[in-house]
Formats: C-alpha cells, structure tokens, sequence
C-alpha cells in the first residue's frame, strides 16, 4: 500500500499518495501536481483509471422485456406459497404440540380401560366375596338359607366359563341317567356318596331341596 | 382528503387499517383486479368522504413496508416491481448466467419478504435489499461455482446501437472483464460490482459488507488492481 500523503509537513512531493487519493482520482478522473513528479503513483492511478473504464463497459445483458413480468410473477407466488406454508405451519406445530400428548394419552386410557375391562370379574370377586361372604355367613335368608347358597352356585357355574365345559355341557344337555347307563357310562361304586360327602351344607340341602322337589312333582 | 391525510398523520394508522375502514381487504375477490397486480394496487385508491388514499405504487418505502407487514401483499409486489432490474443484476454480476440470476433474485426477494419484520429502516430498502442479495450470491457460489452463459445468448443493452461486427466485439470484451471480475476476491468483488455497477457510496458499501468505509476503499483500489493485472495477462 502506498505512503499516506503530509500535506501538513509540506513534503508532498516527496511522499507518495495514499489509495484513498489515488482512488478519488481515478474515479472523478482529476489530477494531482504529485502524479507529475512521481511515476509511481501516476502508474497506479492509470492501471485504477483504466480497469475502471473496462469495468464500467461491461454490461449485463438484457433479459427479454417480459422476463421483468415473470420474475414479479415467480416472487409472488412463492411469497404466496410462504404464506399458505407458514398457516400450514403453525397447524402442523399445533397438531405436534398438542394433538400428539393427547393421543398418547387416549391410547393409554383405552389400554388401561381394557385391561381392567378384561380382568375386572378376577380383580373385583374376591373382594366383594370376602365382604359378602362375612355377612352371609351369620345373616340367613328367608327361606333359610345363607347367602352363601348363592356363591355356591356361582362357584358350580363357574367352570362354564371355561370353553370346554361349555362344550361339554352342550353335548350332555338332555341326557337322561339311563341313556348315560346305555352308553355303558356308570358310576364306580361308592362315587355318590363320596361326591355326597364332599358337598358344602349349603350345597347339601340345596340338593335336599332339589330331591324333595323331585319327589312332590307328578309321577312319570 | 383531508381525512385520509389525518389517518395517515394519526400514529399507528395503516393503509391496511385505512382499507379495512373502507369495509374491503386487499386481495379480496370484490376488489377490482386488472391486468397486473400493480394495477389491483393502484385500484386501492377511493375512499370514503371523497378522499383518496395514497396509491400502493405512489408510497414510499416506509409505508410500504408498513402495509406489508399489515398484511398487504401487493405492497410487496411494488416493492419486487422498484427493485427487480438491480436485484436481477446484482445477482447476474455474481453468477453469470440468467437461469441462476433469476432464481437468485427470486431467493433474495423471499429472504427479503421473511425478514420484513427485521427491517429498521437504518438503511434505504434497495441498500437493505443489496445486502440480502451479497449474502445470498457469495452462499450460492461458495455452494457450486457458477456457469458463465455462452456469448451467443448474452445481449447487452448499449449493444443495441452499434453494427454487429462492433457489438459482436464489445460482448466479447464484456464477457472477458466479467470473467476476470469473477476471479477477484470475495470482497474487492463485492465491492466493485456495487461500487462500479450499482454506484452505492462507500457508505453504503460499508454497511452491506460489514466493514469500514476505510475498508471498503481499500477493497476498491485493490479490485481495480488486480482487475488491470488479469486483464494484461489475458488481454481484452
């Protein structure tokens, strides 16, 4: 870079000129009584002079008369497309933000619904057995019997639960004790009253009930 | 008139406020559009009592980036239409072919539209506008150098008058100085296209690139330099 120009010390004939007066020449095309006496600082601001001159001659070309229109054009629509972008945007920040949290949060009420659905009768039987059970056990019913006749007979319905005594039922449905008899289907002796012995006192005098029923109805 | 003076004088008024008063929103279907765009802002004149509110087309750039940010759009399209030809050749001077000019300027007017809101006015729009484009040219190039176009599509505007055997040589002289421009530094590039093509002050400069007007001086003179030693080892 050239020396900075001291008009002050009065030596400017000596010093050479700073880029900043070089470039103010060249550009407003003055002179300087410098550059008479200093090759250098002329050379430079002749190379600055004429690559400025080149620089200024060289032109863009043109584009076509219409091309202005369809630049316009092209902005627009994507400013337009920036816009419907951005609403896009924000509904789909919104649907991350909030929609996603309730989702999960439906999902997992819907698991906890179902599971709970499904394992409800185990979860709550025992509890409402053992409280109902306690109160059946020292308050008889009016036909004399416990309440606790009822949760028998829940128990002895309980199998049908299982799919494959239902299936067993439904075959045996209707099935007289000679038909069984026939078919060479028999009790080993001493069974009833094993089976007999092992009844509930409860379940014992439900099948006293159910004999003496038998026994009052019309004779075949 | 003098309505719509006191509304334009009334702090915080708007011309999309001054619009809304008038009971219609621009760009609505029962605006009267014809032709270009401009022309539906130029329709945006009537209003009540008599009045006529300042056309989009006859506002300054305050106010027009005022109403864009009121939501007016077509104040932007006025704001593409003043400043489209430099956009496109500032662009053009880096790249050096129409197809990446054009989708530059296209970039350089959507980064402007996106970044309104940051505008403070400390500089004019087309300054404002130069700097998005300096920054959005030297990103383009540092991505992939550009395609100078072949001298056979490129027609310049002072061509027009000369004989083809003249105009022939003076685009061949045009493309060899634009090619040797494409070879300076970053910066004295920069410096030179604004200072050269777009004739901003060193001010101006100053505050597209960042630096001081000591700097950007500095830049200037060494551009030129290095421009006449690349033109004398390929010369024109």
């Amino acid at each position: 870079m050239a020396a900075t120009f001291d008009a002050g010390k009065g030596d400017w004939m000596s010093r050479h000129l700073s880029d900043d007066v070089l470039l103010e020449m060249a550009e407003a095309g003055k002179s300087h009584p410098h550059l008479t006496q200093c090759s250098r600082c002329r050379q430079q601001m002749e190379d600055a002079r004429d690559a400025l001159g080149l620089a200024r001659e060289a032109e863009v070309p043109e584009p076509s008369p219409l091309f202005w229109d369809h630049l316009s054009s092209r902005v627009h629509n994507a400013v337009e497309r920036e816009v419907l972008e951005g609403r896009q945007g924000v509904w789909t920040r919104f649907a991350r933000v909030a929609w996603r949290p309730a989702v999960a949060v439906a999902l997992g009420v819907i698991l906890v619904v179902s599971v709970v659905w499904r394992m409800g009768p185990a979860l709550r039987q025992p509890e409402t057995r053992s409280a109902s059970a306690r109160q059946a056990d020292v308050q008889p019913t009016a036909n004399g019997s416990s309440a606790t006749d009822s949760w028998a007979g829940a128990d002895l319905l309980a199998p049908l639960s299982d799919p494959a005594w239902v299936v067993i039922a439904e075959v045996t449905w209707g099935l007289e004790i000679e038909s069984a008899a026939e078919a060479g289907i028999v009790m080993q002796p001493g069974a009833s009253d094993r089976a007999i012995a092992q009844l509930s006192p409860s379940e014992r005098q439900e099948l006293v009930r159910l004999l003496q029923s038998d026994l009052d109805g019309p004779s075949l | 008139m003098e309505r719509v003076e006191r509304l334009w004088a009334t702090p915080g008024t708007s011309l999309a406020r001054l619009v809304a008063q008038r009971g219609c929103r621009a760009g609505d279907p029962g605006l009267p559009r014809q032709g270009s765009r401009l022309d539906s802002a130029r329709t945006m004149t009537a209003g009540e009592g008599g009045g006529i509110a300042p056309a989009l087309v006859d506002l300054d750039e305050r106010r027009l980036v005022a109403a864009c940010l009121e939501g007016t759009r077509e104040a932007f399209d006025v704001i593409v239409e003043r400043h489209r030809r430099a956009v496109y050749q500032l662009c053009y001077r880096f790249v050096g072919n129409h197809e990446d000019a054009s989708d530059l300027a296209q970039e350089v007017f959507l980064r402007a539209y996106r970044g309104l809101k940051n505008y403070k006015g400390d500089a004019s729009l087309g300054t404002w506008l130069y700097r998005i484009g300096v920054n959005a040219c030297l990103n383009r190039l540092s991505a992939r150098p550009p395609v100078a176009e072949p001298l056979e599509t490129s027609e310049s505007v002072v061509d027009r008058d000369l004989d083809p055997a003249s105009r022939l040589l003076q685009q061949e002289r045009s493309k060899r100085v634009r090619a040797a421009i494409a070879r300076l530094p970053k910066r004295q590039r920069t410096t030179l296209i604004l200072r050269v093509y777009h004739e901003l002050s060193h001010q101006e400069i100053a505050f597209i690139v960042g630096s001081s007007v000591g700097a950007v001086k500095a830049n200037f003179f060494h551009a030129l330099q290095n421009l006449k030693r690349i033109l004398a080892q390929d010369p024109v």
